[in-house]
């Protein structure tokens, strides 16, 4: 990975994404802050978990700049919602800066809202799709 | 002009109303099935159902080129994300958008939405207003707050009253639009006219200067 240890990383939304991301990256040596609107979505995390959990509304301007995230080296946008997800993570990128912005979207056409910015999509869909297409592609080899 | 209406429910409702009496045409797309149904019957327009945050709801409803959109969907981030749509990928001139959360207002203008209407700012705005001078009978702002019309009712007491126009020293930037007049009706006033006691004034001004106009006229 290109960032450098002890940067700091926000992940907005603990779902089982959020929370295996932030306990991974903070097992690696990354300072990171979890934020999450409901308090037991934080169950997901591990014990000796080394972040910070903020309690919060993601997608308020307030929650971020709390965060100091104009200093954050990533910001991972993983709600369950992809609106919410496309306003975050245009708001770390087009309003903060953040270096490396990752947004998770269910529908895919939500790309269309981050063309052209320094954000990265992420789409379970498409992911899912290139398994099974690389399925077939193997039975078509082997016909 | 033609204009799309996406989301929403009473407001989106006097809306389409309004809207149609001036002529416009409409398209309205709505996520709740009763709701469009009664959008349609009450007011004989076309409704589509489905989620206006979705690309090709819009796509289907035929939203491309239209002059406006106005999106009035409950949830900050879904307005964010119609507009968007709607400006990146469908051409439509103006978006326009509510926010429940008063911070985005300022957030949304800069990622792109052209005007963002805030209730509560609005109403905030207007009672620090009504109360922080209760001569400023009523006050509006125009473009972004630029611009404010004052109404200022002129009591026996103030000094302005039985002055000419051109006697009296205003800020800059203000001019005295026009002056309501119980006797005749309205007058749109030159350098000559006397103001007289119970006339109302309607004062073109910046906001930074309102609270001097108030001190020219009434000291």
């Amino acid at each position: 990975m290109k960032f450098e240890r002890k940067e700091r990383v926000i992940i907005v939304g603990c779902g089982r994404l959020g929370g295996r991301l932030a306990t991974m990256l903070s097992d690696k040596g990354y300072q990171v802050v979890i934020i999450d609107n409901d308090e037991n979505s934080f169950k997901k995390l591990p014990e000796g978990f080394g972040g910070i959990q903020i309690k919060a509304d993601g997608i308020d301007l307030e929650t971020l700049k709390y965060v100091d995230i104009d200093d954050a080296a990533m910001l991972v946008a993983c709600t369950g919602n992809d609106n919410m997800n496309s306003l975050i993570a245009q708001i770390a990128s087009r309003i903060f800066g953040v270096p490396n912005v990752y947004v998770r979207f269910e529908d895919t056409d939500k790309e269309k809202l981050i063309n052209g910015f320094n954000i990265q999509g992420i789409y379970p869909f498409k992911l899912t799709m290139g398994i099974f297409e690389e399925m077939l592609s193997n039975e078509d080899e082997e016909d | 002009m033609r204009i799309v209406v996406a989301g929403g429910r009473t407001q989106a409702d006097f809306l389409i109303g309004d809207l149609i009496k001036k002529k416009h045409r409409i398209i309205v797309i709505n996520d709740d099935p009763a709701y469009c149904d009664y959008l349609s019957s009450v007011h004989k327009i076309p409704v589509y159902q489905g989620d206006p945050s979705k690309y090709f709801v819009l796509e289907e409803a035929g939203v491309k080129d239209f002059d406006v959109l106005v999106a009035l969907t409950h949830r900050d981030a879904d307005n964010l994300a119609i507009c968007q749509y709607a400006k990146r990928c469908f051409g439509v001139k103006k978006v326009v958008c509510t926010v429940a959360n008063p911070k985005n207002a300022d957030l949304f203008k800069e990622l792109g939405v052209n005007t963002v209407i805030s209730s509560t700012h609005m109403i905030a705005q207007y009672i620090s207003q009504a109360t922080t001078v209760e001569n400023f009978i009523k006050t509006m702002s125009v473009e972004d707050e630029k611009v404010i019309i004052t109404e200022i009712l002129v009591e026996p007491q103030y000094a302005c009253v039985d002055k000419k126009l051109m006697d009296i020293t205003l800020p800059s930037n203000t001019i005295i639009g026009c002056i309501i007049r119980k006797s005749s009706d309205m007058i749109v006033p030159t350098g000559s006219t006397e103001i007289k006691s119970g006339d109302k004034l309607l004062v073109l001004s910046s906001p930074e200067n309102q609270k001097k106009v108030m001190a020219a006229i009434a000291n």
